[in-house]
C-alpha cells in the first residue's frame, strides 16, 4: 500500500452544512426528545439515528469505557426482543444496523428501505427504556469488548502510545484523557449495576437527538415517532461537568520507542478551537487555515512534500463539534533518507513562517470559496449530513449554528484567519510525540 | 492504507427491480461498456473505471510498478507541475485520483460537480494521452513507496496477510505484494512504466460504472472522446486458472503481540452465471453468520469475525479473518472448522434462507446512497458479468432458490479439509 496525501476533503464532507441543502425540519415531543427530519430523494432508503448525549467524557473514575460497554450491551436484547432478535428483525427487511461511541455521543443507527421505517422506530424506541441485562450476555460481552481493546490498541505499537500521550496531555482526570474503549482494569470490573445505573442516568428521551434522513418527510415520521416514542417518560436530566476551555498541559515533548516500531513517526498537537469553545468565525476561520497549511501538495507544506521531499506521508485532524477544547494534530512520517529530527526542523520553520508571513487575502479567498463549492457533496450524502447535525446537537449545539455555516465562512477575514493562525500555532503550545523504532543511527 | 478493498461484501449485491434503480447500459461506438445510476436529484457526478493493469502484470525483479503508474497518474498530465495539477482539482472540488488495490486492477475514481463536467473529462483525457512520467515526481513515488514497505515491515496484519498470499499462490504473480518490494521498486526505470501504461491501459479491459447528474448521451459522448486515442487491444492478458497451493495446511508466524491473528482461506468459485453466484453468495452469508454468532456472541472469542470472497480473476478465494488472544486460537479454529463441516453436511435451514433472501433484496437499495457508493456497485458488477446482464436476471432468480439447490452448492464448494490457516502471535 503506497502513501497518499491523505484525503481530509472527508473531514470537511462532513462539517459545514447548510440546513436548506436538506430541507430539515425539527420537532419536539413532549417527553422532550429532539426530533431532525433530513429530504433528500438519492435513493428510496431511509436512515434512523438516535444520538444519546453521552460518551466517554461521562464514564465514572475508575469505570472508563462503561458508555461504549452499555453501547454494546444495547445489542443483548429487552423483554420484548430477546437477545439477537433486533438483529435478526433488521436483516430481514435488508437493513444495516450498528453503532458508536466517542468522548461526547453514543449513536444508534439503522439503515433501510423507506417502507421499513415504522419497524426500525418501533425496534429502536423500544431499547431506550426497556433493556435486559443478563449476566452471561453481559460476561460474554466483557470479553469482546477486552479483544476489541486488544486489537485496536495493544496490537498496534503506535495506538498503544497515544493512548499514553493522550492521557499526559490532557491530565488524568479530564473528560478527554481516557480512551473511548477504557482502560483494562476498568472494564475488568463493570458490573450489571453500573451498567444499570449508566443506562438509567444517561438514556431517556430528553438526553437524546433522533435524526431521520432519506426519501422521508417529517409528516410521515412525526405520528410514528409520536406512536412509538412518545410514551417513554422524560427523566430528570443529568447534569453535565463544565465546559473546560483550557487545556493545562502546555508544551512538552514525548518520545516512544519500541522494536515493533520499524520508522518513526512525528506528531504536532496544538490546543484546537472547537464551536463549544470559540465563536463560530473563529472555528472556520481555524478550518480554512489549516486546509490552507496542510491539505495536500498545492499547500504551505507542499514544498517539503515535493521540492524538499521530507515528508513521505501527512494527515492532520480537527473536531470542531465538541464542547470541550481538544487538539490539533498533524501526523507526519519521515522519507526513509531523512531523520525525524530533520523533519521536526522543516516542519517547524514552515510553521514558523505562515505566521511571521501570513496568509494572503487571495488564499483565504480561495479556500472560501473552495469550502463553500464542497457543500454540494452534503447534498448527495444524506446519511452524512444528518452525522453533522448529531454531532452538533448531541453536544446542544444549535441547529442555526449548522445552518449558517456558509453565511459564517463567508464573514471570515483575512485578518481572522491571521490572528488564529498566531494564537493556534505558537511554539509554547506545541506538544511533540515522537514514536521512533528502537535503534537507528540518525535519531539519537 | 487508503486502498479500496477490492472484495464483494456479500451485502452489496442484490437487486430487485425498485422503480427507482434504472439502470442504463451503455455500449459506446468504440465498444467501451458503461453502466450508469442517472440521477438528477443530485449536483454530483461519481465515476468508476477500471483496467486490467494489476500488479499481477509487475515482472518479478520490477514489482511495483503497477502501484508507482497508479500514483504517478494521480499526480499530473501535460505541462502541469504536481502542485498546480492538484491545485486545478481543488478549485474544482474534484477528486480524481487512480489506485491498484487488487492484482488484477488499477480503478481510477471521479467525484465532480455537474457544473465541471467537461473541464474534468478534458483533464482525465489528458492524463491517458499525456501522462506526466518526470523523473522528479517517479523518484520521489519511489521513495514513498519504499518508506511504505519499511514502515510497515512489523504491522502484524500486513505480515498475516502477505503470508498467506505467498503461501497460498506460491509460484503465481498474485503471491507478489501489489505495492512491490523494496528491490523491486529500485529496479524500476520510467521506460517500464511507460511499457506498462501503453500495453495495459486499453480500451479491451476497460470497464466503467457511473452514477450521478450525467445523462446517457452526455456519458457516452465523454466516454468516446476521453478514451478515444488509448489502444484498442491490450498486450498478452493472463488467462490462466490457477490452483491454491497447500490446501489444509496451517503456518505458524512467532510475533509478539497480544492477540493473534488468523487468516483462512479455501478456493471459492469463478462467476459463470447469476444463479450460481447468488446461490454462493448467500451461502457464505449465512456461513457468515453463522460464524459470527458462534464465536462472538455465544463465546466472546472476538470482536470481529469475517469472510468475504475474494474475486481474483484467476484464482477467486473465501477468506476469513479473526483476531483473539492467544489462549483462545484453538478453540477458535477449532469452531471455526466445526461450522465448515455442519453446513458442508446437514446444509442451511429453510429460515437462514429466507432471511438470506430478504436480507439480499432488501438491502441492495442501500448501495445508491450516494453517487460514489453507486458508481463503486455498478463498476463491481459490469465486472463481474460483462454482458452488463447480472442485474436484470437477479430478481428472478433469487426467488426461484430452493434449499435443495443450496445443500447442493454447499457439498459442492465448502471444504473443510482444504482450508488453510496461517496463525500469528506468540
Amino acid at each position: 500500500m503506497a502513501f497518499k496525501y491523505l484525503l481530509i476533503f472527508l473531514f470537511f464532507s462532513y462539517n459545514p452544512i447548510i440546513a436548506k441543502y436538506f430541507n430539515s425540519k425539527c420537532f419536539t415531543l413532549k417527553n422532550g426528545l429532539k426530533v431532525i427530519v433530513i429530504n433528500n430523494k438519492q435513493a428510496p432508503i431511509v436512515t434512523q439515528q438516535i444520538w444519546y448525549k453521552v460518551g466517554s467524557s461521562n464514564d465514572p473514575i475508575g469505570k472508563s469505557g462503561l458508555s461504549h460497554y452499555l453501547e454494546h450491551m444495547m445489542f443483548k436484547g429487552t423483554t420484548k426482543y430477546p437477545a439477537g432478535k433486533f438483529d435478526k428483525k433488521i436483516l430481514k427487511i435488508g437493513g444495516r444496523h450498528n453503532a458508536f461511541t466517542s468522548q461526547n455521543f453514543t449513536c444508534f443507527y439503522q439503515e433501510v428501505s423507506k417502507e421499513h421505517l415504522e419497524e426500525i422506530i418501533k425496534l429502536e424506541s423500544d431499547r431506550m427504556t426497556n433493556l435486559s441485562f443478563f449476566l452471561k450476555e453481559s460476561n460474554t460481552e466483557k470479553k469482546v469488548v477486552l479483544e476489541e481493546r486488544l486489537m485496536m490498541i495493544k496490537n498496534q505499537p503506535w495506538a498503544k502510545f497515544l493512548e499514553q500521550a493522550n492521557i499526559i496531555y490532557y491530565g488524568k482526570n479530564h473528560p478527554l484523557a481516557q480512551h473511548v474503549l477504557g482502560n483494562e482494569s476498568d472494564i475488568k470490573s463493570f458490573t450489571i449495576k453500573n451498567l444499570k445505573r449508566h443506562y438509567r442516568k444517561w438514556y431517556m428521551p430528553n438526553n437524546a437527538i433522533l435524526i431521520f434522513a432519506g426519501d422521508i418527510s417529517v409528516e410521515a415520521v412525526k405520528p410514528l415517532v409520536q406512536k412509538y416514542y412518545g410514551s417513554i417518560p422524560s427523566r430528570t436530566t443529568p447534569k453535565k461537568s463544565l465546559t473546560l476551555t483550557r487545556i493545562l498541559q502546555q508544551s512538552k515533548k514525548l518520545t516512544y520507542r519500541d522494536s515493533k516500531i520499524t520508522h518513526p513517526i512525528l506528531y504536532f498537537w496544538y490546543p484546537a478551537i472547537t464551536y463549544g469553545t470559540s465563536s463560530p468565525k473563529e472555528v472556520l476561520a481555524f478550518s480554512i487555515l489549516t486546509n490552507i497549511m496542510f491539505n495536500g501538495p498545492s499547500s504551505k507544506i507542499g514544498p517539503l512534500l515535493l521540492e524538499k521531499k521530507i515528508i513521505a506521508d501527512l494527515s492532520f485532524s480537527l473536531s470542531i463539534f465538541s464542547r470541550y477544547m481538544n487538539h490539533f494534530s498533524i501526523a507526519t512520517i519521515p522519507m526513509k533518507d531523512f531523520s525525524i529530527n530533520e523533519l521536526e526542523t522543516e516542519l517547524l520553520k514552515i510553521i514558523t513562517s505562515v505566521i511571521k508571513k501570513g496568509i494572503t487575502t487571495k488564499e483565504v479567498e480561495t479556500e472560501k470559496k473552495r469550502m463553500l463549492q464542497h457543500i454540494a457533496y452534503e447534498k448527495d450524502y444524506s446519511f452524512a449530513g444528518a452525522h453533522t447535525f448529531g454531532k452538533a446537537l448531541s453536544q446542544d449545539f444549535s441547529i442555526e449554528l449548522i445552518e449558517n455555516t456558509p453565511q459564517n465562512i463567508l464573514s471570515v477575514n483575512t485578518k481572522d484567519v491571521n490572528n488564529i493562525a498566531k494564537k493556534i500555532f505558537n511554539h509554547n503550545n506545541l506538544f511533540k510525540i515522537k514514536i521512533l523504532p528502537l535503534k537507528t543511527i540518525k535519531d539519537k | 492504507m487508503k486502498k479500496l478493498i477490492f472484495i464483494f461484501l456479500f451485502k452489496l449485491l442484490i437487486f430487485k427491480s425498485f422503480a427507482f434503480i434504472n439502470i442504463q447500459e451503455i455500449t459506446t461506438n468504440n465498444g467501451i461498456k458503461a453502466l450508469l445510476y442517472y440521477n438528477p436529484n443530485t449536483p454530483i457526478i461519481s465515476i468508476t473505471f477500471s483496467f486490467e493493469a494489476g500488479s499481477k502484470y509487475d515482472p518479478i525483479r520490477k514489482n511495483g510498478i503497477s502501484s508507482i503508474l497508479s500514483q504517478m497518474l494521480s499526480e499530473g498530465a501535460g505541462k502541469f507541475s504536481v502542485k498546480e495539477f492538484a491545485e486545478i482539482l481543488r478549485n474544482l472540488s474534484t477528486n480524481l485520483y487512480f489506485n491498484s488495490p487488487s492484482q488484477d486492477f488499477i480503478i481510477g475514481s471521479i467525484n465532480t460537480l455537474r457544473t465541471n463536467k467537461e473541464k474534468v473529462f478534458n483533464i482525465l483525457e489528458k492524463i491517458l494521452t499525456q501522462p506526466n512520467f518526470k523523473n522528479e515526481n517517479f523518484e520521489r513515488i519511489c521513495k514513498q513507496n519504499i518508506t511504505s514497505i519499511i514502515f510497515n515491515e512489523k504491522n502484524p496484519n500486513k505480515i498475516v496477510s502477505n503470508e498467506i498470499r505467498k503461501f497460498i499462490f506460491k509460484g503465481h504473480p498474485y503471491s507478489h505484494p501489489t505495492i512491490g518490494t523494496i528491490e523491486g521498486i529500485n529496479n524500476i526505470q520510467i521506460k517500464d512504466l511507460e511499457d506498462f501504461f501503453r500495453k495495459r491501459f486499453t480500451k479491451e479491459t476497460l470497464i466503467i460504472g457511473a452514477s450521478g447528474n450525467i445523462t446517457k448521451e452526455e456519458l457516452l459522448y465523454f466516454i468516446d472522446k476521453t478514451f478515444k486515442n488509448i489502444p484498442n487491444k491490450a498486450s498478452k492478458l493472463l488467462g490462466d486458472k490457477l490452483t491454491l497451493k497447500q490446501k489444509g495446511q496451517s503456518k505458524f508466524i512467532t510475533l509478539d503481540i497480544p492477540q493473534s491473528i488468523i487468516n483462512f482461506v479455501q478456493e471459492g468459485i469463478y462467476y459463470k452465471d447469476t444463479k450460481e453466484f447468488i446461490r454462493y453468495l448467500i451461502l457464505l452469508n449465512i456461513l457468515n453468520e453463522r460464524l459470527s454468532k458462534k464465536i462472538r456472541e455465544k463465546n466472546g472469542l472476538t470482536y470481529c469475525i469475517n469472510i468475504s470472497s475474494i474475486l481474483l480473476k484467476h484464482a477467486p478465494i473465501i477468506k476469513g479473518s479473526i483476531s483473539t488472544k492467544k489462549t483462545n486460537v484453538n478453540k477458535a479454529i477449532e469452531l471455526i472448522k466445526k461450522e465448515w463441516e455442519k453446513i458442508r453436511e446437514n446444509g442451511i435451514t429453510i429460515k437462514e434462507l429466507q432471511r438470506a433472501k430478504k436480507y439480499f433484496i432488501g438491502s441492495y437499495p442501500l448501495n445508491f446512497v450516494n453517487s460514489k457508493s453507486s458508481s463503486i456497485l455498478l463498476h463491481k458488477e459490469l465486472l463481474l458479468d460483462k454482458s452488463g446482464n447480472f442485474i436484470q436476471r437477479y430478481k428472478q432468480e433469487i426467488k426461484k432458490i430452493n434449499i435443495e439447490q443450496m445443500d447442493k452448492l454447499a457439498k459442492k464448494i465448502i471444504k473443510p479439509k482444504d482450508l488453510t490457516f496461517v496463525i500469528a502471535g506468540k
